[in-house]
């Protein structure tokens, strides 16, 4: 039984984004996000049954997440559950709720993500584990995908303009989106070139920057979906792939072969019946520069090796032929943990977008890659969505 | 650097299943899993071969030698224990495995991928503890002139 358009994306929201909004916890953003998401769909929190959170990691221990969540929001759910697969979570959430509401498990479920990088309750720690990259002093993201940028260059002549690139076209592309992050603020390529090296070869404006702040979805039953609020946005077509091919030579010998992740859009793209030329506009996971290349060629945009020249060439901005991370991505828009790829593919399809609207957008693509970069041995997760209205 | 305020360097904390491997570090050897039944060495340590499945395997002296997969030098330090900049490689062992470490004994501009390297121990500032770390092997390029 194929799930194509079996369900819908029929509410979406995100909250205020910003490096530091004290007036929130984790668990705040995440119902500020929800009451947004269920009122965007026209429906009331009673028509709700089922509750999906994204995991907020290194906060200490939170079990049950979505249960308080759900008990703060006073759903009574047939369907609950926290989820970390890093920065894959929210599409694989949107995947878990169509997956229970097509095997009758609950019709409506809310997928939602709340972070607050400060928290006033929990002092700063170090979580355990760390024996392999700790001690080496290989600490957070950033290290790791400096090294997969460095391999990368060597492999295929990938250059720091080419990095560059992508962190500009998303900042412009942020600078037409008011609830951005780094909306008002744009950069140059030379901006780029000049800032100053976090884990080189990446610089600061590789980087996505730290944000607070939150967001949901709702999903629900396409038969549902007709008579709400909003044009129905279909979930067509999803796929996962995970594993840490890059540590495990023997069946992966290049750390730039993102083979293992095609697999993930490979099955969206069966499910949704569609091709890759199909797709109007794309959001790509992009917690790094690095990352939105390897994504665009493990999703089967460009060939293995060949996202710099692509990226050069204009063919990913507002405009191009396949316009990416519309709303800023996570460099520009804001680390909403991949979250905000789901909601600006939803607004795409609705016509939402204003000044950043991509015209008769019809198909969208999103993509989520995460995983525990610290703890051995790295381990990625990917997950794939298409969209159609 | 502003930033003076140093912590202690952190030091690696075993569990149940790579503890022979620190062990055996402590003696400044390097000690991997070798699977009995398909010979695949495997490194993190595991209590099976994720390659065939099989929970049979010896820890086994690793040759120590080693090559350049790919580095970064770190500028912004997230957790304030070392002098920056400061390198952090990913090497790839003889027998297959990679690992992160430190390539000591040349500078972070004379690091190449692919650059040949031999193991070494160093010991943890003042503490009992030694890290595997790794050295320019005798063929590695020489160093670039400095400026």
């Amino acid at each position: 039984m194929s799930l194509r358009d079996k369900c819908a994306l029929v509410g979406v929201s995100l909250t205020r984004l910003g490096k530091k909004i004290s007036d929130k916890s984790t668990m705040g953003f995440a119902l500020e996000g929800c009451k947004k998401a269920i009122e965007d769909a026209g429906l009331t929190k009673d028509d709700v049954d089922g509750l999906l959170f994204a995991h907020p990691s290194q906060q200490g221990e939170r079990h049950g997440f979505s249960g308080r969540v759900a008990d703060l929001l006073g759903i009574s759910s047939n369907f609950n559950a926290t989820v970390d697969c890093g920065g894959a979570t929210p599409i694989v959430l949107v995947q878990m709720a169509a997956l229970a509401i097509n095997a009758g498990m609950c019709h409506t479920v809310v997928c939602c993500y709340g972070w607050q990088n400060n928290p006033i309750d929990v002092p700063p720690s170090l979580p355990p584990n760390f024996e392999f990259t700790l001690p080496q002093g290989e600490i957070s993201a950033v290290p790791f995908l400096a090294q997969i940028a460095r391999r990368h260059m060597h492999d295929f002549g990938t250059t720091g303009k080419q990095l560059g690139t992508v962190a500009v076209n998303c900042r412009k592309h942020a600078c037409l989106n008011p609830n951005a992050q780094m909306y008002g603020k744009p950069i140059t390529l030379e901006d780029h070139q000049n800032s100053r090296w976090v884990s080189e070869p990446l610089r600061l404006l590789d980087c996505c920057p730290w944000t607070d702040g939150g967001g949901a979805v709702v999903v629900t039953s396409a038969a549902r979906a007709k008579s709400l609020k909003h044009r129905p946005i279909y979930v067509s077509g999803f796929g996962q792939a995970h594993g840490a091919p890059l540590m495990r030579p023997w069946r992966n010998p290049k750390i730039s072969d993102w083979a293992v992740w095609t697999r993930a859009s490979d099955t969206a793209f069966k499910m949704a019946g569609v091709t890759r030329k199909d797709i109007d506009v794309a959001q790509l996971y992009d917690a790094f520069t690095i990352v939105f290349l390897v994504q665009l060629e493990s999703s089967g945009f460009c060939k293995i090796g060949e996202s710099g020249p692509f990226v050069g060439t204009g063919k990913t901005a507002l405009g191009g032929e396949l316009p990416c991370n519309t709303a800023g991505g996570l460099l520009s828009e804001g680390h909403t943990m991949g979250l905000g790829h789901i909601v600006e593919s939803v607004c795409q399809l609705r016509g939402e977008c204003g000044d950043r609207q991509v015209k008769n957008a019809e198909f969208a693509f999103a993509t989520g890659f995460g995983g525990v970069v610290n703890e051995y041995p790295p381990s990625f997760s990917c997950s794939a969505l298409i969209l159609r209205r | 650097m502003m930033t003076e305020f140093k912590l202690p360097k952190p030091l690696p904390t075993p569990t149940e299943d790579s503890k022979p491997f620190w062990d055996g570090c402590q003696r400044q050897e390097l000690l991997l899993q070798k699977c009995d039944d398909c010979g695949t060495w495997r490194f993190p340590p595991g209590i099976l071969c994720p390659r065939c499945m099989s929970t049979n395997s010896k820890w086994t002296k690793a040759s120590g030698k080693a090559k350049v997969f790919s580095w970064q030098v770190t500028h912004q330090a997230f957790y304030p224990a070392w002098d920056t900049p400061y390198n952090v490689a990913i090497v790839e062992l003889e027998e297959g495995p990679r690992m992160h470490s430190n390539i000591v004994g040349c500078k972070n501009e004379d690091i190449y991928i692919d650059m040949p390297l031999e193991l070494t121990f160093e010991k943890v500032e003042e503490q009992e503890w030694y890290l595997p770390k790794f050295k320019p092997a005798s063929n590695a390029n020489a160093p670039r002139k400095s400026k």
